[in-house]
């Protein structure tokens, strides 16, 4: 936040409406080199969507207005095309399900090795070395087995390392990651959101995490931007939201989650009028 | 306190591999396990530790391959289906997903009658007393008793599924998963719940959960389980601030926390 060379992405007054239903509302926030950015919030919060629009995957129906400036270009106001080549290349994406993210019938080899040759023109063999330790460097070890099995052959974590191992195939300064640690057992959550930082250290990434869990996300970010009903609640260091939020929702969204060692007999549940309030505020719409 | 759910040394084994080669492995090793009237034990551990498929063992929902399952008294293995039948509404389960459970095409209100429907119990208007008076208990507004399934969020088909389970008055609760896939403001209001009515109806309750905070929150004894057997178990407090195992002690460390 205090460096003053240019953030990697520049997201300012994003909207994305679908007809006249504003499904996202007036969203700023910024990312470094180096530097995790956690966009927290509940279903319906406009999280993903804030996402797909960086990414460039809105479903057509979705128009996306404002600004998403990354490296310098504008992304929002590129070609189809060249968002796409952009994306997955510049842009790595680290979806929630690699069940569904990765071909079910192809080798996993064979699904890195494309990317590889397609965005940095690699031949067969070299492509086939760089997953080897791309593979390595997301701690599935140097072996062919991985590069030789199907999605159906690996566990639930080791899924997430070679969606991971893709994303950051083809050198990537940015990397979103969708709740990518979701529907994993806890430790190997940890061992994710470990690995995740780790190369965010090596490759000098900025990394975006996006996360229905506060709780999760924050060990592992700087910063935060927690999101209600489409808009932007309150954004600001992760040490300080977490000590003291500015906003009723933010603390109410802390306080709801069961939290180890704090022995009570009820949660304290969100107050409707503390949404209402957030709804009518937040944003500063 | 009176046991309600006596397991003594169940297990269950699944077949895997090829089909030439196929081999029987263990899903549930030997697990003895004895849960309370008005007591809440939370059966923790991750994926393929064998906690679903003892929790479905549990209310009958599975035979186990080894060991004796006794619900009020009564070992499970000695019922006939006929007599199963009637002993089911002793014993219910709530699972994870309760969207594939709930039928579709019935009302909020048919599926709070369906239970009593299928004891056979209760006069027609009794049934749609009891299932107003359900409704208010969960906390689901009486104007949705006409709504079908799709029209309710996330949080209050758990709620449905949660009312459906309580309808016949079990004394054996198994909630499996009950709040993994709600939001976190959601879980909440479904975790107290939980609290609120197991204190009014005193039924014993099987908590299985991934989830270290979830479970600290709503047990009072916890049992911890990693391939197929379980490692540890203790009261809440016994578990939580002195674990004697080093997995229960990494389970906890991995807690996501604030």
């Amino acid at each position: 936040m205090h460096t003053t060379q240019e953030p990697v992405l520049r997201v300012s007054g994003l909207s994305a409406r679908i007809g006249d239903l504003t499904l996202v509302r007036d969203v700023s926030f910024e990312v470094h080199r180096g530097r995790t950015l956690a966009v927290v919030g509940e279903s319906g919060s406009g999280k993903s969507i804030t996402a797909a629009a960086v990414m460039g995957i809105l479903p057509p129906q979705i128009r996306a207005e404002g600004a998403v400036r990354f490296d310098g270009a504008e992304l929002l106001a590129e070609p189809a095309k060249r968002r796409r080549a952009r994306g997955g290349a510049e842009i790595g994406y680290v979806f929630q399900e690699p069940m569904s993210a990765l071909h079910p019938l192809l080798r996993i080899g064979t699904q890195m090795i494309r990317p590889l040759r397609h965005h940095l023109g690699l031949s067969r063999a070299q492509a086939r070395d760089r997953a080897a330790e791309l593979l390595e460097q997301v701690g599935l070890g140097r072996e062919r087995k991985v590069l030789d099995a199907h999605v159906h052959e690996l566990s639930g974590g080791m899924r997430q390392r070679v969606m991971i191992a893709m994303a950051i195939s083809c050198g990537p300064r940015l990397l979103l990651a969708d709740e990518p640690t979701t529907a994993l057992d806890p430790t190997v959550q940890q061992q994710i959101l470990r690995l995740l930082a780790r190369l965010r250290e090596e490759l000098d990434l900025a990394l975006v995490l996006i996360s229905h869990d506060l709780g999760l996300v924050a060990r592992y970010s700087d910063e935060v931007l927690v999101m209600y009903d489409g808009r932007v609640v309150e954004q600001g260091p992760t040490a300080r939201i977490l000590e003291q939020p500015e906003q009723p929702y933010t603390r109410a969204l802390i306080d709801a989650a069961p939290r180890l060692g704090r022995r009570v007999d009820r949660l304290p549940t969100i107050d409707r009028a503390v949404l209402e309030q957030t709804r009518a505020t937040a944003g500063g719409a | 306190m009176d046991v309600v759910l006596d397991l003594d040394g169940v297990g269950k084994d699944f077949a895997s591999g090829p089909f030439f080669a196929r081999r029987r492995t263990a899903a549930v090793t030997e697990v003895s396990l004895r849960v309370h009237a008005g007591e809440t034990v939370g059966l923790v551990g991750e994926s393929g530790s064998g906690k679903s498929t003892l929790g479905r063992m549990a209310v009958g929902l599975l035979p186990p391959d080894r060991g004796r399952v006794t619900v009020q008294g009564q070992p499970l293995s000695s019922l006939t289906r006929k007599r199963m039948r009637p002993f089911r509404r002793r014993m219910q389960m709530v699972f994870q997903d309760s969207s594939n459970s709930l039928n579709p095409r019935m009302t909020l209100e048919d599926l709070l009658v369906e239970p009593f429907r299928a004891q056979g119990l209760h006069t027609r208007s009794d049934r749609r007393a009891r299932a107003a008076a359900l409704a208010d208990e969960v906390g689901l507004a009486r104007t949705g008793l006409s709504r079908l399934p799709h029209e309710f969020s996330g949080g209050q088909r758990q709620r449905i599924s949660i009312a459906r389970a309580l309808a016949l008055e079990p004394d054996l609760l198994v909630a499996d998963e009950p709040v993994s896939a709600l939001d976190v403001s959601v879980q909440a209001q479904i975790l107290n719940l939980f609290k609120d009515i197991q204190q009014a109806r005193g039924f014993a309750m099987l908590f299985v959960s991934h989830d270290m905070a979830v479970v600290e929150f709503v047990s009072d004894h916890v049992a911890v389980m990693r391939a197929g057997a379980l490692v540890e178990v203790g009261t809440r407090d016994e578990v939580f601030d002195h674990p004697r195992e080093p997995y229960t002690r990494t389970l906890l460390d991995a807690a996501p926390s604030l």
